[in-house]
């Protein structure tokens, strides 16, 4: 066989495996949608779950309530925040051709948490807690940007280390506020904000939360083989005929936006956004035609599991990144090991 | 010999010094008196202090109540943003603001003589600094409130029982818990009221925060309403904060709003799908009257407070006029005549102006 046909071989083994798992994970995403809908503390049965659903009888008014306006929105909330955060990881990932990348990476959670807390220290509502963190998470990924700019060598790592410098920063200045906060009552607000939940998901919010997501994820999906190409470096870019440096700060936009976007709605919620990538890629290998897509299915699926977690078993709920960093922490080193065992049989 | 002399002269230089410090003008000793705080803790604290430092949210106006409000060099800030001190500041002082947790430094620069810290933890830190600190506050041991009801009204005889004055008050206020205990237990006993029904508080201290903010430990509160026969729901929690899914499971009969914030809360308790609790549709959603103190804290209002749930919990059985109660204890407690309107407004839970926070 020569390298050519080995090549369309591999690619159409590849894109065969890529098929297979978008239809299992479009399959696994629908049965945990359906079955974060029934979990809970409020225990109810299938019957009662299809009558809530798809009749009025008055008699199911609670069951509906539940899942009308506690559940639903929260669920699908889950699913857009789990997809934004694991594919602006990939992005980021790919973009810095460093595995070890999150989204946060320039600065938008440290920035967002920053806003956050001195909004609630104002007593801003929490509409407005939102808004001002989505203001401060994109100040500071401007001021990231900026400070690389300065560099006359504007490299990745230049970029990189500006992003730890800014958010060093930020965190500081988080760490004051949260020193002026009141003790008995907005610190516990600004701890638990920084942990994330869906617990006041509703379903307004998806009318922002769903479009901005749609159109950003979309967005990657279309752009797809271009990352790919963006993946391998300036040079290999360019010889491609692709404008590295104006795709590069594209991509950097649109993740930062979507992550920007999730943790304004939720609170800062870690580990997804670095431990979904490297799961996809186990899975699928690394062009991003395949991995874009599987990402943003199974960062759905993983945020939908963790959010059931985080409110079926106990009275209060738990925060979702104390869910997300101990299911995280585990299948990360699980895929070191893994990747060390390929590693290995490669040798 | 020079050995000698010099031995001499070092002798008498130092006995030189210690008749120096033997000076009969020497300052009156200070006496000291051993108490024991609410977690069973022996401190030593000098006797009829000058200077306290009110940092624990139950004492400020315990302290004021007794006549005590010139011992007090601060209270807690939280306590002093209360629109209701302001309005009515008792004692026309111009208290220092404390944070929750000052540093030790603080304490030593103001020279306090005794602290009422909020937190154990904070008062242990304090006290290995060589600082004068107990912890009180409306949560008590890990067995309850029951044996802190008396307390702080304990402690202040001990400490600044040589004033009559201060003794008569405290006394007046027991007798008056005792016998509003023993009348509400007497009357629930007679009518064979037994605990069964279930009460969930809401801790309206925070904006936006719903109906799923509690207390979960075994605090004032729970001791307060298991004499009136109700089971809070926060005592089963891990933590403050209920699900609402929860909420809806457990389904109290009774839901009592307290903290400044009441009307979100009350609002917040209308929407679905809090709406379909029974507490919420058969109109048990209760509140309790904020003034210069919370009434849900222990405070000089105590047997008032519990008077006035008694009577929202059992209108049938109780009839007690919280309103006249209320005038009567601020008179007493803090010499003010507090107005009709006052009154409404702080059993309402609103702040002077009549508006909810």
């Amino acid at each position: 066989m020569d390298n050519t046909n080995r090549m369309n071989f591999d690619m159409n083994k590849e894109k065969k495996r890529f098929l297979l798992f978008l239809v299992v994970g479009i399959v696994l995403l629908f049965i945990t949608f359906c079955l974060s809908l029934i979990a809970g503390r409020y225990k109810m049965s299938l019957n009662q779950l299809v009558n809530a659903i798809f009749t009025s009888d008055a008699s199911f008014d609670t069951e509906r309530s539940v899942i009308m306006l506690l559940r639903l929105p929260r669920s699908i909330s889950a699913i857009l925040v789990g997809a934004a955060l694991s594919v602006s990881g990939l992005i980021y990932q790919e973009l810095f051709q460093n595995k070890l990348v999150s989204p946060d990476l320039l600065g938008v959670s440290s920035g967002a948490g920053f806003g956050a807390a001195l909004a609630i220290i104002l007593g801003a509502s929490m509409l407005y807690v939102g808004l001002i963190a989505f203001v401060f998470g994109l100040l500071t990924v401007a001021l990231t940007l900026g400070i690389a700019k300065l560099f006359s060598k504007n490299t990745a790592l230049i970029l990189l280390l500006s992003g730890v410098v800014v958010s060093g920063f930020m965190s500081s200045a988080l760490s004051m506020v949260k020193f002026f906060a009141d003790q008995e009552t907005t610190l516990a607000q600004i701890t638990f904000w920084l942990m994330g939940s869906f617990e006041y998901a509703k379903m307004e919010d998806l009318k922002l939360l769903f479009p901005l997501i749609f159109i950003g994820t979309t967005t990657l999906v279309v752009l797809r083989n271009r990352i790919n190409v963006i993946a391998l470096g300036r040079e290999d870019a360019k010889a491609s005929g692709v404008s590295y440096d104006v795709y590069k700060y594209i991509l950097i936009v649109i993740s930062t936006l979507l992550t920007a976007i999730s943790i304004s709605f939720y609170g800062v919620i870690s580990w997804i956004g670095l431990v979904i990538p490297h799961i996809v890629r186990l899975a699928v290998g690394r062009q991003t035609q395949f991995t874009i897509p599987i990402t943003i299915v199974f960062g759905g699926i993983f945020m939908l599991l963790a959010d059931i977690i985080c409110r079926a078993f106990t009275a209060s709920e738990i925060p979702i990144s104390a869910i997300t960093g101990l299911i995280g922490t585990p299948i990360f080193i699980a895929i070191l090991f893994l990747k060390k065992q390929v590693v290995k049989l490669d040798d | 010999m020079k050995k000698l002399l010099s031995m001499f002269l070092v002798v008498l230089l130092v006995s030189t010094m210690f008749v120096g410090c033997s000076d009969n003008n020497e300052e009156p000793k200070e006496e000291y008196v051993t108490v024991q705080d609410m977690y069973g803790n022996s401190i030593e604290i000098v006797k009829n202090p000058q200077k306290v430092a009110c940092v624990s949210r139950t004492t400020y106006d315990f302290l004021i109540a007794f006549g005590l409000g010139d011992k007090i060099d601060g209270v807690y800030e939280n306590v002093l943003a209360n629109t209701w001190v302001q309005e009515l500041n008792p004692t026309q002082e111009d208290y220092f603001a404390y944070e929750y947790n000052p540093s030790a430094e603080t304490y030593i620069s103001r020279d306090v003589d005794l602290i009422f810290s909020p937190e154990e933890r904070i008062t242990v830190e304090l006290r290995k600094l060589g600082l004068p600190a107990m912890t009180v506050n409306h949560y008590g041991p890990e067995e309850g409130y029951d044996n802190q009801m008396f307390f702080l009204a304990d402690l202040v005889v001990q400490l600044w029982g040589e004033d009559t004055e201060v003794v008569e008050k405290v006394e007046y206020w027991k007798n008056d818990i005792t016998t509003t205990i023993d009348d509400i237990t007497n009357t629930l006993d007679d009518n064979n009221i037994e605990e069964g029904k279930s009460i969930h508080y809401v801790r309206a201290d925070k904006k936006d925060k719903g109906i799923t903010y509690t207390e979960n430990t075994r605090p004032y509160l729970e001791y307060i309403y298991r004499l009136l026969k109700v089971r809070t729901i926060g005592q089963d929690l891990e933590s403050n904060k209920i699900s609402a899914e929860e909420l809806l499971v457990i389904n109290p009969d009774y839901i009592v709003i307290g903290g400044i914030y009441q009307n979100g809360a009350v609002e917040a308790s209308k929407v679905e799908p809090m709406n379909k609790l029974t507490a919420v549709k058969e109109g048990n959603v209760l509140t309790i009257p904020v003034g210069i103190s919370q009434f849900e804290h222990p405070s000089s209002v105590a047997s008032v407070f519990i008077k006035d749930q008694a009577n929202k919990l059992y209108p049938e059985l109780f009839d007690y006029d919280i309103a006249k109660l209320t005038k009567e204890a601020y008179k007493y407690y803090y010499n003010i005549d507090l107005t009709d309107e006052q009154t409404k407004n702080i059993l309402e839970g609103k702040n002077p102006d009549g508006q909810y926070e």
